[in-house]
């Protein structure tokens, strides 16, 4: 185990440099560089403003150069400074995780958990009128964009009928009151429609994954074995299958977690939610090199970092795998 | 319909088998027999009569007596129904011939997006599972990094950079999704190498080149269908997604495209953006349907449900 | 240039929106070289005092440095919290802010400004000459934003004469210094907070103020959390009194229909991230809701890259231009909002307006006739081809915004209408920047930018030296009258020769005007004395006298027609034409205006649909999914 793990440490190692190096390729082979977006929007910059930004940032030097003390950088901590903001990359980043873990987080848990319970209620009575109803409700909801699913919720539930707050995270009342119940209770109720639409679309997908391992897991002899036995089907369903057959939604939730710090880029889009995600879309139209890069590392980071705890925790629910 | 279907899988296969070209003939009784089989799954079915369906549209659309879908000749926001079944848009173009010419974009979109990738990840899987070492250990490597970065952001990064035609965004969807296919085709070609078959083979002396085409292509070419089929309503989302970030094609009516068109006008004119969506949403449904179809055809240890 | 697409645009209009006249307040006057005035400072009186005005704003600042970068959701927000020497209000009139007076020398080479005395700033140190004079060499040292309008290589000094007298000298004429001075990037920044020998220029993240910006404006600085909000507090010590409500709230809500749907939902007094056009009649329609516009100087134009042979004909330029119906591209692009350009410069800027610089008018017959004579003719596919027989499809490049894209698709449309074939591209504006002003890789590009605040735009702008002639117009004669026009101190001549450079660059045709924009202001009904309504009172977005609820009595309006004489100067003959957009009080769009058509369903049927759509979705699917055990 330990020299597995060993392994998988300097593999993501690997894994964590061709990130960089690859992200630092194409975000510097993309046209337009951020002196000009900072200062040519309306065509005020002046041909010294511009040199003046390039030697302050030190894009004057060839990209291999820029690249080596980029990665020496990285190697002691420091990811730069924002060229946007004017702040360390890491600050801007730290700043939004808990924001977009807000979101992501319970939408994914909840996912896993109507996930995976509505499709041991539809394997345990497959093919029955509600097997196929739930079937479809998972595959409608798989299929939806996501976008167009979140502008149709906004538009029924905050804007019709009034019942949650459309957009962004806290109310203007209650801006600069940090600290209160009522200002986390607001954010709660903020939360509630981008909570709702990623939901509706992670859920699918534990569903789906869930329902076919334990369809397959109900064929397998010791199922029948058991069956013989004479033991309850639900109790055969709760108590061995659905045990075996949370591993592979496991391992998956684990991978979401991960992604959970990239945050969900259109969604949070949709609803002005300051996650993640939008900061890097601002920082990819801003060609704010240093925070995109920032992002893309700290995300892959903490997506190597899920995926070794998934291993662990595999390997504790699997002897095979610790074995081997 | 089912039962018209294996009457004539049955003829046909005996035909050929008669007429003695083997090979063709199973390849086409095979595909004869998916169908029978997908016909005879409801959903299977459901979703292949959504694909054809919106197939034969693409495919004849030109000929169909439709406005030109890229005229503004008509009066601007008129709401569905009369002349104008599902209305029209701000510059006064009819929405339903622009929906239905949608399906021409997204479908190739799609369709070419999901078949290089496809086929990218079938090659690359196909070498890696085949000849193992190095090259394995590499493009092991190389998928590992792809699982790991958030492709979503890659799409976006190279969609900013690369100009927003139909052409770019096939490739930008091709290569952020080539990786899954890769990874699952190298791990069947793994567990295909250690079939009796293949190893009596390779004892016989048999190269790998001659094994990876004898063997283990035909194995695999199912697998790769069925995986193209889900790729495709993959591509359809992804595409959507980026088009709702304005970084579509603006000289095409793709779902996607309409979509974000429409949305910046939802109070006013529902219908320009709720039609495309609804005919986008139906798709992929259509897609994934026929996929998730196909996939239990070839396992056959889930046909039962 | 464009701005960030047609969001930033209208939010510009309603920022920088800035102009001309101000120069003209040196000529107004009977002998008008020198012109000096004094302003009796109009102390802010409110009749109801507190409270909270939200605004729902569309971007996020940058930083807090007003004068480093380009940064227009920074300058939206800058006059709450810093002043400038002088202001610019929606008629782009200049106004006094921090200067009091100011007066000009005979070649407008030298001014000097007096400052008020009674300003701190809101860390309570008192403001003296001594930032005046730091805020300027730094942009000058930096090359800050206005280091171009302002022609700093030209600017020998800016001496301190006292602690509130400050003159700055060029050593060449620069009649529109005062023009510039009032608009982007000349915000005086507290010497004593930026000057510090440990940090290395303005720009230093080690500065404090980037974070936590101090100013002297009528708003203190709160908190700002990156993409959700920023949160101003009233400034008890304000010069000219303390604002009528208690704070300012910025919401930010990048994407336009979040932000229509978050203010329809009631969260917010200001919409500040200008909704689809198309929504504005029914935003109008809506009760409690109250729409205004203004005209601005922005506007959209098309340039030819004249490094094309292809453009270097007149008559194909020529034919392109009478292809464009700028009517229809109002209607479907603007929902019939915008001004239809018509002539070289803008009526906007009437006293610098020349009305015989027309362009040609609206003629495809006759555009299709002088692409059959040039030899383009028409293939089997219906699009034109090159002379010699090969296909032609020309490049329109524009910038992403719903605005933009429109406008794109229309003239695409109406290109395909005479025979060319045009394929649009859409870049987001860093990419549209490098393809178009940097590597000119286009055929034509679509472009929107500010016109203003004086013709000396000109020279910025079309030159052929400026940085973003994308088009690469090169006409001697037009720059020579441009650099000669910045150089003019005598407005009279000065106005001359700007019209004689209008109607070269109208016969040129290398650039075509396309639309004039307006803007709108979207509030809250209760509102009073919105800084749009306080012209020649208030600068563009300042939020002192706002205030939430019934007048009680109408004396406690501010006059609209300030003490100053600052409003509507003319030149003896500057209006023989009446321009057809004067920019004057902010006007209500009467709820007739609606243009084209049928009203959509309203949102009680649109989710109905919506959930009928689904339920029929959902219900088909399920029979097809329904199969039992075999």
């Amino acid at each position: 185990m330990k020299t597995y793990l060993l392994n998988r440490i300097l593999g993501s190692f690997l894994v964590l440099i061709s990130v960089l190096v690859i992200n630092f390729l194409v975000v510097n082979l993309a046209p337009g560089n951020p002196v000009i977006f900072m200062g040519g929007e309306t065509g005020l910059v002046s041909k010294e403003y511009m040199d003046y930004m390039m030697k302050k940032w030190g894009l004057d030097k060839p990209v291999h150069e820029r690249l080596l003390l980029y990665m020496y950088n990285v190697l002691q901590g420091d990811l730069g400074i924002s060229y946007r903001y004017l702040e360390p990359v890491s600050k801007l980043i730290l700043e939004r995780i808990p924001t977009t873990l807000m979101i992501t987080v319970p939408s994914i848990i909840l996912g896993f958990i109507i996930g995976t319970l509505l499709a041991t209620i539809s394997a345990n009575r497959a093919g029955s009128i509600l097997d196929s109803f739930l079937s479809t409700f998972a595959m409608v909801f798989h299929s939806v964009p996501l976008f167009w699913l979140g502008i149709v919720l906004i538009n029924v539930f905050s804007v019709n009928l009034k019942l949650v707050p459309a957009t962004g995270m806290v109310s203007a009342q209650l801006m600069g009151k940090t600290g209160s119940f009522e200002y986390y209770l607001d954010i709660v109720k903020h939360a509630i429609l981008p909570i709702t639409t990623l939901t509706l679309g992670v859920f699918p997908a534990y569903f789906r994954l869930t329902k076919s391992v334990v369809m397959d897991q109900l064929t397998e002899d010791y199922v029948l074995t058991l069956q013989a036995m004479g033991l309850p089907k639900f109790k055969i369903l709760y108590k061995h299958v659905l045990r075996n057959a949370l591993l592979p939604a496991i391992t998956l939730l684990g991978l979401q977690l991960g992604f959970a710090f990239a945050g969900a880029a259109i969604i949070e889009n949709v609803f002005a939610w300051p996650g993640i995600g939008g900061l890097m879309l601002n920082a990819i139209s801003a060609r704010d090199y240093p925070l995109i890069m920032g992002i893309f590392l700290f995300v892959t980071t903490m997506v190597i970092v899920a995926n070794i705890l998934v291993d662990i925790v595999y390997s504790y629910l699997d002897p095979r795998i610790r074995r081997g | 319909m089912g039962k018209t279907v294996t009457r004539v899988t049955k003829v046909v296969q005996t035909q050929v088998l008669m007429n003695g070209t083997r090979r063709v003939g199973r390849i086409i009784s095979s595909l004869l027999n998916a169908i029978n089989y997908l016909v005879r799954d409801k959903s299977g079915l459901f979703g292949l009569t959504i694909v054809v369906a919106t197939g034969v549209i693409a495919l004849t659309i030109h000929m169909w007596p439709l406005p030109n879908p890229d005229a503004m000749d008509y009066t601007p926001f008129l709401s569905p129904g009369g002349e104008h079944l599902f209305g029209t848009d701000r510059y006064g173009r009819d929405v339903l011939s622009r929906v239905l010419w949608g399906a021409r974009v997204s479908i190739s979109v799609g369709l070419a997006a999901a078949f290089s990738a496809s086929l990218i990840g079938t090659i690359i899987g196909m070498i890696a599972g085949t000849y193992g070492g190095l090259v394995d250990t590499v493009v092991s490597r190389i998928i590992e990094i792809f699982m790991m970065i958030p492709t979503f952001f890659l799409a976006l990064l190279i969609a900013v950079i690369m100009r927003p035609n139909v052409y770019n965004l096939i490739f930008v969807v091709a290569v952020t999704s080539w990786p899954t296919v890769a990874r699952v085709i190298r791990a069947q070609v793994l567990s295909l190498k250690e079939r009796l078959y293949v190893e009596v083979s390779q004892a016989f002396g048999a190269s790998k080149r001659f094994i990876m085409v004898k063997h283990i292509m035909p194995a695999i070419v199912p697998l790769t269908l069925s995986y193209t089929v889900l790729l495709v309503s993959n591509a359809m989302l992804l595409e959507a997604g980026l088009s709702y970030l304005g970084l579509g094609d603006p000289n095409y009516p793709s779902w996607g495209r309409m979509i974000y068109e429409g949305q910046q006008l939802i109070f006013r004119a529902y219908w320009i953006s709720l039609f495309p969506g609804l005919f986008l949403t139906i798709n992929v449904l259509g897609w994934n349907f026929l996929g998730d179809a196909l996939t239990r055809y070839l396992n056959p240890r889930r046909r039962a449900y | 240039m464009a701005s960030m697409g047609e969001i930033m645009k209208y939010v510009k209009n309603t920022s920088i929106v800035v102009i001309v006249l101000s120069l003209l307040l040196a000529m107004s006057a009977v002998t008008p070289i020198i012109y000096s005035q004094t302003q009796t400072t109009q102390q802010n009186t409110c009749p109801v005092k507190g409270g909270t005005l939200v605004v729902i704003y569309w971007g996020e600042p940058k930083s807090f440095n007003p004068n480093s970068q380009v940064d227009d959701a920074l300058n939206g927000i800058n006059p709450s919290i810093f002043n400038r020497l002088v202001a610019l209000d929606y008629a782009y009139n200049v106004i006094p802010d921090l200067a009091e007076s100011w007066s000009t020398n005979p070649n407008a080479t030298e001014f000097v400004f007096n400052l008020r005395k009674n300003v701190t700033w809101h860390d309570g140190q008192p403001f003296t000459c001594r930032d005046v004079k730091w805020t300027f060499d730094a942009i000058k040292k930096f090359k800050g934003i206005a280091f171009n309008n302002l022609k700093m290589s030209n600017l020998q000094d800016v001496v301190c004469l006292d602690d509130y007298t400050v003159k700055f000298v060029y050593n060449e004429s620069f009649p529109a210094f005062i023009s510039f001075l009032a608009w982007y990037g000349t915000w005086i920044l507290p010497e004593h907070v930026y000057n510090k020998t440990e940090y290395s220029d303005w720009m230093d993240p080690k500065i404090p103020a980037l974070q936590n910006p101090i100013g002297t404006g009528p708003f203190k600085f709160v908190e700002y959390v990156k993409g959700s909000h920023i949160v101003l507090e009233a400034n008890d010590k304000y010069f000219k009194g303390r604002p009528c409500v208690d704070k300012v709230v910025y919401k930010i809500v990048p994407d336009p229909t979040s932000a229509e749907q978050t203010f329809l939902a009631g969260e917010g007094d200001v919409l500040q991230n200008a909704p689809p056009i198309s929504d504005i009649p029914m935003l109008n329609k809506t009760p409690g809701i109250i729409v205004k516009t203004l005209p601005t100087l922005s506007r959209y134009y098309i340039g030819f890259n004249m490094l094309n042979p292809l453009f270097q004909d007149y008559n194909f330029r020529l034919a392109i231009a009478m292809s464009i119906d700028r009517n229809e591209l109002n209607q479907k692009a603007y929902n019939g909002y915008a001004f239809p350009a018509t002539t070289a410069w803008l009526p906007g800027m009437a006293a610098w307006w020349n009305p015989n610089a027309t362009l040609p008018p609206y003629d495809p017959e006759k555009a299709k006739q002088i692409l059959d004579q040039l030899g383009f003719k028409v293939g089997p596919d219906g699009f034109r081809t090159l002379p010699n027989g090969t296909s032609l499809e020309l490049r329109l490049l524009v910038f992403q915004g719903s605005t933009s894209e429109a406008i794109g698709q229309v003239l695409k449309e109406q290109l395909r209408r005479v025979g060319l074939k045009v394929s649009l591209e859409v870049y987001e504006i860093a990419t549209w920047e490098t393809k178009v002003v940097k590597n000119r890789d286009f055929d034509i590009a679509l472009c929107d930018g500010f016109h203003g605040p004086d013709p000396h735009n000109m020279y910025m702008r079309y030159a052929g030296f400026a940085y973003i002639n994308f088009a690469n117009y090169s006409n001697p004669e037009f720059d020579r009258l441009v650099i000669e026009g910045s150089r003019a101190a005598d407005p009279v001549q000065r106005r001359e020769i700007y019209f004689k450079a209008q109607e070269i660059f109208a016969k040129d045709l290398v650039y075509v005007p396309l639309l004039d924009l307006p803007a709108f202001f979207i509030y809250r009904e209760g509102w009073n004395n919105m800084p749009w309504d306080l012209v020649g009172v208030e600068p563009i977005n300042s939020w002192l006298r706002a205030w939430f609820g019934k007048a009680p009595a109408t004396t406690t309006t501010p006059s609209t027609t300030p003490t100053t004489t600052t409003t509507s100067p003319t030149l003896p003959t500057a209006t023989a034409t009446t321009p057809t957009q004067s920019p004057t009080q902010a006007t209500t769009i009467a709820t007739t205006s609606t243009p084209t058509s049928t009203p959509g369903l309203d949102l009680t049927t649109l989710g109905l649909a919506i959930g009928v759509v689904l339920v029929v979705v959902l219900v088909a699917a399920f029979f097809v999914m329904k199969r039992g055990k075999k």
